[in-house]
């Protein structure tokens, strides 16, 4: 379904099951317009007279063209088999990539606002790109303009695994009961949500109108619609919670919500850290949203989305609690040339990857086998070649340095296969998969690469890793995984 | 006013990418730097990097000393750097790649502005030996810095 028309065209829904097992058993089918007012994944539904049926929708599951209806919702995540955060993460990559790590990906200043600094810290801040994140006074302009032009994945649409947003539709349908006639009214919404990484473990979510609509003898502009995020308990760990109450307006209201830079209402989803799990007290946090009439609400979304909170000391100084959307994957982007065509500042190091990635059997040191590297980024991705990070001067870390070491100097078990030397001035031992993996080149199951490449390179490269590591939040082991992907060009 | 030595701290860790990092304790981002100015530190927001001459594992040893003024010169380095940081708290520390604290931290002073004097010694002795067949491993503390804080 094409999501722009569905937006422009408004749209709705919600748990589908519930809604056609509310139909009392008893209720005489009514006779309704005809065409149908709505339809559920192509069936029509028969509202009785004088009752009502009411929901949210992702907007890319909803049409409504004038007289009808139509929500094809994807269906119940809750009565599905649950999948783990990891897979779902894959699943959200793939309907919605988001470039983190990468140059093109642009300072989001009014929603990550930087720590407050003086012009005599100039400079000192240069370098600072990124401060600890925490959610803006309101979204950004040119975060409504983005999502409004992006296209939504299977968990909506993402900047980054702090900045999330999706478009909804809010419907609701009463059957007159002395007319018939139907009455509809759509409310199309965007929610904007917000992780943070500066010490506390919460979500912040904004929603703004963009469109609302009624129709009908039985509604008035002065019904009370409210709207609210909630944790649903299936698939997630316990302690979340939105403390705040459901934030209600008239029909009215929200309409006079919609034009300017303001008219968004806002929550906050917490996340108990005592009710947290092993040394990092991490959490998975499922929330769904929900719209009710007068104060009521009779169904949830059926779309779910996975937030991740923790409490890692190895995500250090302010940022040791944090919580952020996990529903897509943490990429490293590293670039063979810039912009104007010149060499990057990690050539080497990106060069010396991409082919670890794509021709291993090139590389140092060889093998009689065929060579398996992990780590390549690919849409799918692929979750048997993932990356996971160690901590570093760990028993892993140290191994893998130990192992590099010998393939660069062809010793031990390298001294056949292992680098040629000497390096040519300026030249260091670059390995891949990073030391800082549990894929590095001690891990017995995977291959790696060895290579000379230019020191500065090398220097910067492994810098943006740390920096990866910490502004995306990668946890140790399989708590995370993360990819590479090189490109030709930033 | 004679130079006061205000506190001390040591420890010995393994660079990473070539990499010893120290920080004062409000430290939040990396220093964005230009490795190709071929620095032995870069200092920056709340952050020191000294660069260690190889990327094969080692360890190498590091000592913080912060001072209330410039301290007098010290004698037996082989080489020697200066820098500035900035500090939001008059406290620092070695830090094991920022996922823990490689050493005590040290009181520095008021916050502000810093200059930061670095002196190094066996940091190219390190590389050689990384590169000697005799040479299984490269002993601890052959590469050595000795880094003093004082407020500008």
């Amino acid at each position: 379904m094409n999501r722009r028309l569905s937006i422009a065209a408004l749209a709705a829904a919600t748990l589908v099951t519930q809604l056609i097992t509310a139909v009392p058993a008893t209720a005489e089918p009514v006779e309704q317009a005809d065409p149908p007012v709505l339809v559920i994944s192509g069936n029509p539904v028969d509202i009785p007279a004088g009752e009502s049926r009411e929901g949210v929708i992702p907007a890319s599951y909803a049409r409504w063209d004038g007289k009808t209806l139509y929500l094809d919702p994807p269906g119940d995540p809750r009565l599905a088999e649950e999948a783990d955060p990891r897979t779902r993460a894959l699943e959200g990559e793939q309907t919605a990539p988001f470039l983190t790590g990468s140059p093109e990906e642009p300072a989001w200043e009014e929603d990550v606002p930087p720590g407050e600094l003086t012009e005599d810290d100039a400079e000192f801040t240069e370098g600072a790109t990124t401060f600890a994140q925490k959610p803006p006074r309101r979204p950004s302009q040119a975060l409504v303009a983005f999502c409004k032009d992006a296209k939504s994945g299977k968990y909506g649409i993402f900047r980054s695994r702090f900045v999330w947003c999706e478009h909804y539709v809010g419907w609701r349908i009463t059957i007159n009961a002395r007319t018939r006639l139907p009455s509809v009214t759509l409310i199309n919404h965007t929610y904007y949500g917000f992780g943070r990484d500066d010490g506390r473990r919460q979500v912040k979510i904004f929603m703004k109108p963009t469109f609302v609509f009624s129709i009908g003898p039985d509604h008035r502009p002065s019904d009370q619609y409210g709207f609210v995020p909630a944790c649903i308990p299936g698939g997630s760990t316990p302690g979340c919670a939105v403390p705040t109450m459901m934030r209600t307006k008239s029909l009215t209201g929200w309409r006079a919500a919609i034009p300017g830079a303001g008219g968004f209402v806002s929550w906050l989803v917490t996340s108990d850290e005592t009710q947290g799990h092993a040394a990092e007290k991490w959490s998975y946090h499922k929330i769904v949203f929900a719209m009710g009439k007068s104060g009521l609400i009779s169904a949830w979304s059926s779309t779910d989305y996975m937030l991740r909170c923790d409490s890692a000391t190895y995500i250090s100084g302010a940022r040791q609690k944090a919580c952020l959307f996990h529903d897509v994957v943490p990429r490293i982007q590293y670039a063979l040339f810039d912009a104007d065509g010149s060499r990057s500042d990690v050539h080497d190091v990106a060069n010396h990857i991409q082919t670890a990635l794509t021709q291993p059997d090139i590389t140092y040191p060889r093998e009689s086998h065929p060579k398996r590297i992990p780590g390549k980024y690919t849409n799918p991705p692929d979750l048997n070649s993932v990356l996971e990070r160690v901590a570093y001067n760990g028993p892993e870390w140290t191994a893998n340095a130990a192992t590099k070491s010998r393939a660069c100097h062809r010793r031990g078990e390298y001294r056949l296969t292992g680098l040629p030397g000497p390096p040519a001035s300026g030249q260091q031992c670059d390995e891949f998969p990073f030391a800082t993996t549990v894929q590095g080149a001690s891990n017995p199951s995977w291959d790696f690469s060895v290579a000379w490449v230019d020191r500065d390179d090398n220097h910067q490269a492994g810098q943006e890793l740390k920096a990866f590591y910490r502004r995306q939040r990668i946890l140790y082991k399989d708590l995370d995984l993360f990819y590479v992907h090189v490109v030709q060009k930033h | 006013m004679n130079p006061v030595l205000l506190g001390v701290t040591e420890t010995s860790l393994p660079p990473d990418n070539c990499m010893i990092i120290v920080v004062g304790v409000r430290y939040d981002e990396m220093i964005k730097v230009d490795f190709r100015n071929r620095r032995m530190c870069y200092g920056g927001l709340d952050m020191l990097y000294l660069m260690s001459e190889t990327e094969f594992l080692h360890d190498s040893h590091v000592r913080l000393e912060a001072w209330t003024s410039e301290p007098p010169p010290t004698k037996g380095w082989e080489e020697e750097e200066h820098t500035r940081i900035r500090l939001t708290e008059g406290r620092m520390y070695v830090s094991g790649m920022m996922e823990f604290a490689a050493s005590p931290e040290i009181p520095t002073g008021a916050p502000g502005h810093y200059h930061v004097q670095v002196y190094a010694s066996g940091r190219h002795e390190a590389r050689r030996l990384a590169f000697d067949p005799e040479v299984e491993e490269i002993p601890p503390d052959v590469e050595r810095f000795l880094v003093r804080v004082w407020p500008e």
